[in-house]
């Protein structure tokens, strides 16, 4: 029952602050989208004890019961260990992102009911999808996830650029959306799926690499980044991203393991996704476009995961998804700060404001490290699994793409630290101050939680969250002992040097006053020329790798393939055009 | 006690700082006699490091001075962890967990990072422009770096993983082959990781001065100077479970072994500084991109072809 009411109180709050629209106020919009994404979470916890005492269970609402014979259109619920560790992680999320809105969206003049009524609507939507066990209405939770991202990043629909996202995007996700319809009916209707397997598994790949921005149809998510922030900190960071990586999970089970062909398909497409997301990230200097690549890199992680086909493999792909949920999320809301703080996305145009903002920059540090696979924080574990699971499979191309992905990662937010955060501050930034972004902080701090605790204890995730998930699957539990990774060895000894060093620093160096002030050391020499801001922070790499800018997007191909299309159909038409005039002209 | 032993003794702080001490003063002794100079005693990095110890910290304006110290310090803490993650004799065989390469591989990054981020935090023009190249440099010598671990890692098994005991014990004829060829992609990642000529394009002192480090002084230089005594104790370290026997023979001659390997490796690195002029970091990255990765992922696939089939 708390299944249903879990998702019912979402679609509820979505139909209030639809039909209260003219309540133009952020703070009860907000309030009532945080408060219903409260309490699905809650109802997904007492769900999830439920199912550690019991086992699995489900929850059904029979509709269409006259159609039964032919299709079953009935809505099923279940409570499983995939279907929950997807609903869990999408519905915490959505409780730290919807208290940061709260503030965030005052900003804004009007279009409150509409905004939250299309969050409430997709978090309702997302877990429907991940909650779902009959195909049919998967896919209808999946397009409605789309039509929502669409409606939200439409959100300042005046601009034309906003406008134009949205329906790139829209148009990209629905396009490749047919792909798990076809999929989705092949298997329903074909009386052993199995025989039908590559075309189940060509439909649903397509959708997956619109919806979870895999190479070549990514191409939407930087156009995403110019909806509001909390947007692309829920949808396409932490959940509507992953409903493609969710399908790769569904499929996996209903069909009991992929073949040999489509598993290395999956392993180098992930991996290659991972690398072009990477090196397009490294050279943007607006923040969200940034983080925005990153999400096509971090998925590659996940997919490539899934295609390893092992325990390892298939454990990195679920640990990786939920903390990307967690670190993305929170890199993004931070981004959302930053912006309101500066006015700004261009990560040229920051500077120095970690002085003015610490507990933002604290969170930045925490989302960095996460995402960077810094030992000790959630990132790491998850892709020390997948480094581990490919190079055990015998994949060790994957393995060192991806170790070389991550310290590709690192760089790219190093970049963000040392141009945004640190260095020069700049004129305008010197009056700026973190009080009215503390409901935003608790927000980001929600998020962060997760990102050191997973990172020291990651037993815990995978105890609870991930081994249910793999039994499901029919696979072997995996066990992260301390001794193969000693993350607790790793925490206490960092804690006993940390506390050693503060002992030393508050006792000796302070008080000593050993520390003398100066001007910082400039020998006399042009100061904006000794400037690297973000857009030279790595110009030799952008300069190296110009060809491969130039000739790697793959915009550019698929505009030729549609313009092709298109004049394909032109064609076609003029073609019956003519026969039509021959037709009827008279003998 | 006996983990205190560890950390402290043996493998852990004193050994590493002595062995890295020892490697920096072997290689600055070399290389004046390789100029016919007389040069300074090998103990020459414990003095310098306790001097710094003592002087007073002059750091610029409006900075605050924890955090000033605390960038130096965590990778310190890193690196130490890192030490312990070796199977260094007389130690792997009470150690319960796995020597795992990657965790070691994370935590020597960790030092590079602290200088790149010091390099703005000082808000220092020339620490601003080292850090920018070292970022850089960063992108290019850890593609090389990690074909070789992912070679090397190919050695033992299936099933195959990072775990550098395994590496260590793979002697097979096949083994030595790979083992050779990868030792000039080994030295060339290194070289650039330390920061040694002719990759030394961070901290050019004729144009940067000391590049991120501009602003470090007293006890947060030494923690930096440290750091990097303990990056060579782990990269000579490393060279020698790689590259010689030490896990195949008695803990004692494995020992010789890991201090004659350490020792070989800044030979060839005083070899290499001596007979070579810094490149700009333009001719850094043609060297790497177009050279040194593409070579490396060759040896990386043909291991796994020979392997597989």
């Amino acid at each position: 029952m708390f299944l249903g009411f879990s998702v019912g109180v979402l679609f509820l709050g979505a139909l209030i602050s639809g039909l209260c629209y003219r309540i133009n106020s952020p703070k009860f919009h907000g309030s009532l989208a945080f408060l219903t994404s409260a309490v699905a979470l809650y109802f997904l916890n007492l769900t999830f004890f439920e199912f550690l005492k019991t086992g699995e269970f489900g929850w059904h609402l029979p509709l269409f019961r006259w159609i039964r014979d032919f299709i079953n259109l009935e809505l099923i619920f279940k409570a499983n260990g995939l279907n929950l560790f997807f609903a869990l992680f999408g519905a915490y999320v959505s409780v730290g992102i919807n208290l940061y809105a709260i503030k965030y969206m005052t900003h804004e003049k009007e279009g409150f009911g509409r905004f939250y009524a299309f969050i409430q609507l997709f978090i309702g939507s997302y877990l429907g999808l991940t909650l779902s066990e009959n195909l049919f209405w998967s896919y209808v939770f999946f397009e409605l996830t789309g039509l929502c991202s669409y409606q939200l990043i439409a959100f300042w629909y005046q601009s034309d650029l906003s406008s134009f996202s949205a329906k790139k995007a829209f148009l990209m996700t629905h396009i490749a959306g047919y792909g798990f319809l076809l999929g989705a009916l092949v298997f329903n209707f074909s009386p052993d799926p199995k025989a039908y397997q590559h075309l189940i598994l060509a439909g649903v790949l397509v959708a997956v690499l619109a919806k979870s921005v895999q190479w070549p149809l990514y191409t939407w998510i930087p156009y995403a980044m110019n909806a509001p922030t909390p947007v692309s900190a829920l949808l396409h960071a932490a959940c509507l991203v992953k409903c493609g990586v969710y399908l790769l999970f569904k499929f996996y089970l209903l069909l009991g393991g992929f073949p040999e062909f489509w598993k290395n398909l999956l392993i180098y497409l992930g991996m290659f996704s991972s690398l072009m997301g990477v090196l397009f990230a490294l050279k943007q200097a607006d923040v969200k476009k940034l983080l925005a690549y990153h999400t096509v890199s971090q998925i590659g992680y996940m997919v490539s995961g899934i295609g390893l086909g092992t325990s390892l493999g298939l454990a990195s792909s679920l640990f990786h998804t939920l903390n990307h949920a967690f670190f993305k999320g929170l890199l993004f809301l931070v981004a959302g700060i930053l912006q309101q703080a500066t006015h700004t996305r261009d990560l040229s145009l920051m500077g120095g404001i970690a002085s003015k903002l610490p507990k933002t920059t604290v969170l930045y540090l925490i989302g960095a490290a996460s995402i960077s696979g810094i030992p000790g924080f959630n990132g790491f574990v998850s892709k020390w699994m997948f480094y581990q699971a490919a190079i055990e499979a015998n994949h060790p191309l994957a393995a060192a793409l991806g170790l070389f992905i991550s310290t590709l990662t690192t760089l790219s937010f190093i970049k963000v630290l040392d141009t945004a955060f640190l260095g020069k501050i700049d004129e305008k930034n010197k009056q700026l101050s973190e009080k009215p972004f503390y409901l935003m902080v608790t927000g980001g701090i929600i998020l962060a939680i997760p990102c050191v605790v997973f990172g020291l204890f990651p037993q815990i995730a995978i105890t609870f969250l991930i081994n249910p998930a793999l039994s499901l699957l029919n696979l072997q539990g995996v066990n992260i002992s301390f001794y193969q990774l000693p993350t607790v060895l790793i925490g206490a000894l960092f804690i006993l040097f940390l506390g050693l060093g503060l002992l030393i620093y508050f006792t000796w160096l302070k008080p000593k006053e050993i520390i003398k002030e100066t001007e910082v050391f400039k020998g006399g020499e042009d100061e904006t020329v000794f400037n690297p801001t973000a857009d030279d922070f790595v110009a030799d790499i952008e300069n190296r790798l110009a060809t491969f800018y130039k000739k790697a997007d793959p915009d550019q191909y698929l505009l030729k393939i549609c313009n092709f299309i298109e004049g394909l159909i032109l064609k076609v038409y003029s073609s019956i055009k003519k026969l039509e005039q021959i037709w009827s002209k008279p003998c | 006690m006996e983990f205190l032993k560890d950390l402290f003794l043996y493998p852990g702080f004193l050994f590493g700082f002595v062995l890295g001490g020892l490697l920096e003063g072997f290689k600055r002794k070399l290389k004046a006699r390789m100029q016919l100079r007389k040069g300074p005693p090998v103990t020459q990095p414990f003095y310098d490091l306790s001097k710094l110890l003592l002087k007073n910290i002059t750091k610029p304006y409006t900075i605050s001075s924890f955090t000033y110290l605390l960038i130096p310090f965590v990778p310190t803490v890193g690196l130490l962890v890192g030490v312990l993650l070796m199977p260094y004799p007389f130690y792997q065989e009470k150690a319960s967990f796995s020597f795992d390469l990657i965790l070691i591989f994370y935590l020597t990054e960790l030092p590079l990072l602290s200088q790149i981020i010091f390099g703005y935090f000082s808000k220092s023009p020339y620490g601003m422009v080292g850090a920018a190249r070292a970022a850089q440099m960063f992108f290019y010598y850890n593609g090389v770096f990690i074909m070789v671990i992912t070679t090397l890692c190919l050695l033992e098994g299936p099933p195959y993983s990072f775990c550098l005991k395994s590496i260590a014990e793979a002697w097979d004829s096949l083994d030595v082959l790979i083992k050779i060829l990868t030792i000039p992609f080994f030295v060339f990642s290194v070289l650039a990781k330390l920061k040694l000529n002719p990759f030394s394009i961070p901290d050019a002192e004729a144009e940067i001065l000391e590049g991120p480090l501009t602003e470090a002084s007293g006890v947060a230089l030494a923690l930096f100077k440290l750091n990097y005594l303990l990056e060579l104790a782990i990269f000579g370290s490393l060279f020698a479970f790689f590259y010689l026997p030490v896990l195949k023979t008695s803990p004692q001659m494995g020992l010789s072994l890991i201090l004659l390997g350490a020792f070989f490796l800044f030979f060839m690195f005083a070899l290499v500084e001596n007979f070579t002029a810094r490149l700009r970091l333009s001719q850094f990255s043609a060297l790497y991109l177009k050279f040194l990765i593409p070579s490396a992922t060759l040896i990386l696939v043909i291991t796994w072809v020979l392997k597989t089939w």
